[in-house]
């Protein structure tokens, strides 16, 4: 690096040291940004134990239920809980939107429970104060106001003059600025950051670690380019206003724009053009679809018809067991299309969030960040498919024995009864989660369109200084 | 060191510089007088490249300043009007950064020693620039000439807002400039400064050079008579 660029950048950084408001701001951000790593973590811990304590005693009441027919077994169900994400201390994502917790019974794929976002109050619709939200959003208001003044500032004072008649050209009188808040900015989030992967690594399973590890080493990078990106802005704008009031107020209407305006219509224009159905509008519409006369049963004519037999009391196995199994499978054919058609319009929404992110760099950070810290839509659609994967399974063993061991009768066979073993050989559900490569995988459309942003930034600021006006 | 041929600058429909013809030479303090807008300090924003010309050169110790306007800016120290420097540093940690935009790394002894050269008394030195004076801060911009070994001295107004004091010992270092071979040209309003400091003085009106008299071969009354006349006329 040329040492003119490592002069203009110390300059920065010691200016910012001495600067008794830069200062306030400094521990205003750094303050805020470990309270909300350590709100998180908190959060994440209390909800971890929360939801192993719930699994374990689901499981000990569902293997506790006593004598009963499996069917009834089957719609006393169980709770599936997605594991808490270890760098959801850093960014929740889309859970408390979308919840964590289904219960799985028999005929029906239910939709999430408990989501954290149905008791929230009308402020926490801006936004978690997660560390993700606090760098998203407050990070740049932070360079706003550290560094709006930077050419327009020294261009009133005078100073800016001084500077260029040194025979320095403004290219790199700008990139030296550019490297001296970049590295201000990084120092003053090593902090908060590390306590974040601290966080991170104490909440991760022991085997996830390094997965964790390098999730964090990408979301650093992603950070990085969005503060970058910020910075480049912030002097870009000040190198070509001649007014440090003016530089404040344009920035301002620039944050407002990209950090809440299109974020805001973002929003709108993805339910407007991919609109999702409204949750007991949902779970109506598949009832009635389930609960369809001709689609309930598989009919006696049909069963006899399938196994060779003349009789009900011919066929191999039970003719509930049948009437259980061809049940669940016509809903099952129900739920993929009516889930798939779902996530459809949820994966569309999200690709028109991607959209939106040519008008604002924080929408793809928002996508990068909630898919590196494994609280995307896709770690969701996924959990939902397992879950449901599992509920199939699990109802399938109960139908199997009911198939098995009931009474070969056309009338359904109430008195048949399950135990202890049949619960107990039920196996217990388990999600293991996504890789950072899946991460990547989601996340690099996102990665790319911040790193064009970064390229637009720099090239306005270079632009920029090179028709910085001194007067 | 400094030339100016047919040096032209228009801001839309004014003629702030019609056709400067001007030469300064090495060791020579050349001032510029004339009322505002007689396109003093475009002169030398057009010297220091902070405007492109519309027409015509400005040459500095050979090069034209428009072609090299970095390289023009290394050769020249110049101070403005309201001289001012980053208030939360010292003088010398000042003097060290715009030296090292220049191209020059300095110990700070050096530094030192160029601010006890033009003139800034050793207490200061490690005081934040934010407690200067305006004279003080201008002996700062001239430590800051000596640090970079500027061959030519921009002044703006320098004397403005001096007590007379502090212009007196501006002028006698301006002179002392002078004698170790730096070619000054000093805007101003101050005729009595002027004919102090400067070896010739040049006086302007709307942009045009109306005259340039040698200050030797006159007194401080026939200057301010001339001026006056121009000024009329």
């Amino acid at each position: 690096m040329p040492v003119i660029l490592r002069v203009i950048a110390a300059r920065e950084g010691e200016s910012l040291r001495r600067d008794g408001r830069a200062r306030v701001l400094g521990w205003v951000f750094l303050i805020l940004t470990l309270a909300s790593a350590f709100a998180g973590g908190r959060y994440a811990l209390r909800l971890g134990q929360e939801r192993s304590a719930a699994w374990a005693d689901n499981r000990r009441q569902f293997l506790e239920q006593g004598i009963k027919n499996p069917h009834s077994a089957a719609h006393y169900g169980v709770y599936a809980f997605k594991p808490a994400q270890a760098l959801a201390v850093f960014d929740r994502g889309i859970e408390p939107w979308v919840g964590a917790t289904v219960w799985l019974e028999a005929h029906k794929q239910n939709d999430f429970k408990y989501r954290p976002a149905m008791d929230a109050g009308v402020m926490q619709r801006f936004g978690e104060l997660s560390p993700a939200f606090i760098l998203q959003v407050i990070a740049p208001l932070l360079i706003i106001f550290l560094s709006y003044a930077s050419f327009s500032g020294e261009r009133e004072s005078r100073v800016l003059k001084l500077a260029l008649s040194q025979g320095v050209s403004p290219e790199i009188l700008a990139w030296g600025k550019w490297m001296g808040f970049l590295r201000a900015l990084l120092v003053w989030t090593i902090l908060p950051w590390t306590a974040a992967i601290a966080a991170s690594l104490f909440l991760a399973e022991p085997g996830t670690r390094m997965d964790v590890l390098l999730r964090l080493g990408w979301l650093s990078l992603a950070y990085a380019f969005y503060i970058a990106f910020w910075i480049a802005v912030v002097l870009g704008v000040s190198a070509r206003m001649t007014k440090p009031r003016n530089t404040l107020l344009a920035l301002l209407g620039i944050w407002l724009a990209a950090c809440v305006l299109v974020p805001r219509f973002a929003v709108a224009l993805s339910k407007a053009v991919s609109p999702t159905p409204l949750a007991a509008e949902f779970s109506d519409q598949i009832s009635k679809e389930t609960q369809r006369p001709d689609s309930m049963k598989l009919d006696k004519a049909n069963a006899l018809r399938l196994y060779g037999a003349k009789t009900i009391e011919e066929l191999p196995v039970s003719f509930s067991g049948i009437r259980l199994i061809e049940g669940e499978r016509h809903g099952d054919q129900i739920f993929d299309r009516r889930f798939s058609e779902l996530f459809g319009i949820l994966e569309r929404q999200r690709d028109l969030h991607l959209v939106t992110g040519l008008a604002s760099p924080l929408q793809p950070l928002r996508l990068a960040s909630m898919a590196l810290a494994g609280t995307d839509l896709s770690v969701h659609r996924d959990f939902a498919f397992k879950a449901e994967q599992y509920r199939r399974a699990f109802i399938r063993r109960l139908n199997d024995d009911v198939l098995r061991n009931a009474k070969r009768q056309e009338k359904w066979d109430s008195d048949y009864r399950g135990g202890p073993d049949l619960w107990a050989s039920m196996p217990a559900f388990e999600y293991p989660s996504f890789g950072v490569d899946h991460a990547i995988g989601q996340a690099w459309r996102s990665l790319a369109m911040l790193s064009a942003w970064l390229m637009a930034g720099l090239w306005f600021m270079r632009n920029s200084a090179r028709r910085l006006n001194v007067d | 060191m400094l030339e100016a041929k047919s040096l032209t600058k228009r801001y839309g429909d004014v003629l702030a510089l019609d056709g400067l013809d001007l030469k300064v030479k090495e060791g020579e303090v050349f001032c510029l007088l004339g009322a505002n807008g007689a396109g003093k300090t475009t002169t030398i924003h057009l010297f220091l490249h902070f405007v492109e010309p519309t027409g015509g050169q400005a040459f500095v110790d050979g090069r034209e300043v428009a072609k090299n306007p970095l390289e023009a800016r290394r050769l020249i120290a110049y101070i403005p009007e309201q001289v001012n420097f980053y208030s939360s540093m010292t003088g010398t940690e000042n003097l060290g950064y715009f030296s090292a935009l220049a191209g020059f790394d300095y110990a700070p002894g050096d530094l030192s020693a160029f601010l006890r050269d033009a003139g800034l008394q050793d207490e200061a030195h490690g005081r934040p620039v934010g407690t200067y004076s305006k004279g003080m801060r201008q002996k700062v911009g001239i430590a800051l000439a000596l640090s970079k070994r500027a061959r030519a001295l921009m002044l703006d107004e320098p004397t403005s807002g001096l007590d007379p004091k502090a212009s007196n010992e501006f002028s006698l270092l301006l002179r002392k400039l002078g004698d170790q071979g730096i070619a000054v040209l000093m805007a101003t309003h101050d005729l009595f400064r002027a004919k102090e400091s400067g070896h010739r003085v040049g006086i302007m009106r709307e942009g045009k050079m109306n005259t340039v008299l040698d200050t030797e071969k006159l007194g401080h009354s026939e200057l301010e008579k001339i001026y006056l006349d121009h000024m009329a006329n």
